[in-house]
């Protein structure tokens, strides 16, 4: 809703900051800061502030598997899930539309909606009926994960939070794409990306997680990382537990621990492991954009997945010029006119156009 | 342009089939809305707490209590701000039980560290330029709140006076007083 204050207040500021203001109020904010010095240096101000504020780390969180199992006692556990299954006839208790778990999701089928709709109650059955059934025939090959194929897919500007029915959750970055294996849950937890997301891993030692990437994988246990794959590059970064990177056509693998690193070509050629800033690669989930000496095209391409823009280079030179810095992610215009600034060139936005002079 | 929501990420018909299902006592739904919130509960504890096993042991007692109100919970209202208001209200009688010795809103940061024995934070810690995360300590609780829910947990101002039980006029309010109380202190250390 858009209403015009009778004054200019830092909670106003704030809220153009974030993007959550309409035109008017936005031309409202633009009238006040060309009447004089003192409104803009106000503005720089809360503008500073709040982005200092922006760049204070985001704390770890307990393991949610551990922390549910103290949960579960405390509210009492009743067993609901003993007695024989026939996963034949599983109760099925809403229809596949109301039970759609994101807006954005593709699926493989209705069935499939279904199976992952009801994966929160009867996991722990997959899991043990595929210890049961070491050599499942087809008819039974549900039995050992979720039963089909899931893609979630985000769009440019677009991010989704996706839960798994093992516990683990994932965050998926701007166009990227998720896909869950139909084993998912069996000997392995396997999952294949493209583009970037972070993972929060359910331990669960027996059933090593699995992220495909090209002619590689990362290997946890239970431990929380983020993958890049994104023009044929492949960046892990881990920022708790312990990480096993393999790369499935050269053979190689390394460990990685907190703070640690790898790089790696899809045809699997791997780097050394090398320390790497969290801050800096893991950003994006704080709704930040962290940038350290990166080419301004690398910039650009960044700012087209977040905000869903199109970056035209006018300017060729200043392509390979490279900025270092970190922006919160909520204010378009605000990051282009900073990096703008930085880069010595003009930015200017049309809608979804950016056009870099 | 839509910021992304760190809350909303599931598409609201997610959350609100998960709650249909926690009040009617479905336990498989009420893990899956614990495992998509405990995130943002426990950073938002400790943002306000910064004490790492208090806001482990609050996110926890969080949760439980929005359980035991399962049978009360609104099906129309959002379910985030009445967690966020449950553990809002653990963060405050916490500070109030511990007054005699730490004093939340107002210790200095030396007293607060006493607390924080894990490695991983103090690390977090150094890494971070987290002076802010300092000075916030020292606001009021009710600008603290406000301002931590519209920096950190990306909820506008309607979901912060929905969360609050305040105006939305008094958000503001807060969240400017906020702004200008760190604006202040920051500037203090800055000099000093």
């Amino acid at each position: 809703m858009s209403y015009l204050p009778r004054m200019i207040d830092a909670s106003f500021m704030v809220k153009v900051l974030r993007g959550h203001a309409a035109q008017e109020e936005r031309e409202f904010l633009d009238a006040w800061l060309k009447e004089s010095d003192a409104h803009r240096e106000e503005f720089a101000a809360v503008v500073e502030i709040w982005e200092r504020a922006g760049r204070a780390g985001s704390p770890g969180v307990p393991d949610p598997s551990k922390q549910w199992a103290r949960i579960e006692a405390a509210i009492g556990s009743r067993v609901e899930m003993s007695g024989p299954v026939h996963m034949d006839h599983p109760p099925v208790r809403m229809t596949d539309q109301r039970r759609r778990p994101m807006r954005m999701m593709r699926t493989i089928g209705a069935g499939a909606l279904l199976l992952i709709a009801m994966a929160g109650l009867t996991t722990g059955i997959f899991w043990m009926a595929g210890r049961n059934h070491p050599q499942p025939t087809a008819s039974e090959h549900r039995d050992r994960g979720i039963g089909s194929e899931l893609e979630y897919a985000t769009a440019n500007g677009r991010r989704a939070m996706i839960p798994l029915p093992d516990g683990t959750v994932v965050h998926l970055n701007a166009a990227s794409r998720l896909t869950v294996d139909p084993a998912f849950g069996g000997a392995e937890r396997r999952v294949t990306l493209e583009g970037e997301a972070y993972f929060a891993v359910a331990s669960d030692p027996a059933r090593p997680f699995r992220v495909y990437t090209g002619a590689s994988f990362t290997e946890v246990r239970g431990t929380e990382f983020g993958v890049r794959y994104r023009r044929d590059k492949i960046d892990v970064v881990v920022s708790r537990g312990k990480v096993r990177f393999v790369s499935r056509s050269k053979g190689g693998s390394v460990d990685l621990e907190r703070g640690e690193g790898v790089t790696a070509t899809s045809a699997g050629e791997l780097s050394r492991p090398h320390r790497v800033d969290l801050h800096v690669s893991l950003a994006w989930r704080e709704n930040r954009l962290a940038f350290k000496k990166t080419p301004l095209e690398d910039v650009m391409t960044e700012i087209e997945e977040v905000y869903d823009v199109h970056v035209e280079f006018r300017n060729t030179a200043a392509r390979s010029r490279t900025l270092t810095g970190t922006f919160s992610v909520d204010a378009i215009d605000v990051v282009l006119s900073q990096i703008a600034l930085a880069m010595d060139v003009s930015i200017d936005r049309n809608g979804r156009t950016v056009v870099v002079r | 342009m839509d910021a992304p929501r760190a809350i909303d990420r599931l598409s609201g018909g997610a959350i609100e089939r998960m709650v249909r299902g926690i009040r009617t006592g479905d336990r498989a739904a009420f893990r899956e809305f614990f495992f998509v919130f405990q995130p943002e509960v426990f950073r938002f504890i400790f943002r306000l707490t910064r004490d790492r096993q208090i806001a482990e042991d609050l996110t926890q007692d969080a949760f439980v209590r929005f359980w035991e109100a399962r049978e009360r919970l609104d099906e129309t209202g959002s379910p985030a701000s009445y967690l966020f208001r449950i553990a809002r209200n653990l963060v405050v009688d916490e500070a109030e039980r511990r007054k005699p010795s730490v004093d939340i809103a107002s210790a200095p940061d030396e007293v607060l560290v006493r607390y924080s024995r894990d490695p991983e934070e103090e690390y977090a810690r150094r890494l971070a330029a987290d002076e802010v995360l300092n000075a916030l300590t020292y606001l009021p609780e009710r600008s603290r709140v406000a301002f931590v829910l519209s920096r950190y947990h990306d909820m506008s101002y309607d979901e912060i006076a929905a969360t609050m039980h305040i105006s939305l006029q008094t958000v503001k309010n807060q969240v400017s007083r906020a702004l200008t109380l760190l604006r202040k202190r920051l500037a203090e250390n800055d000099g000093a």
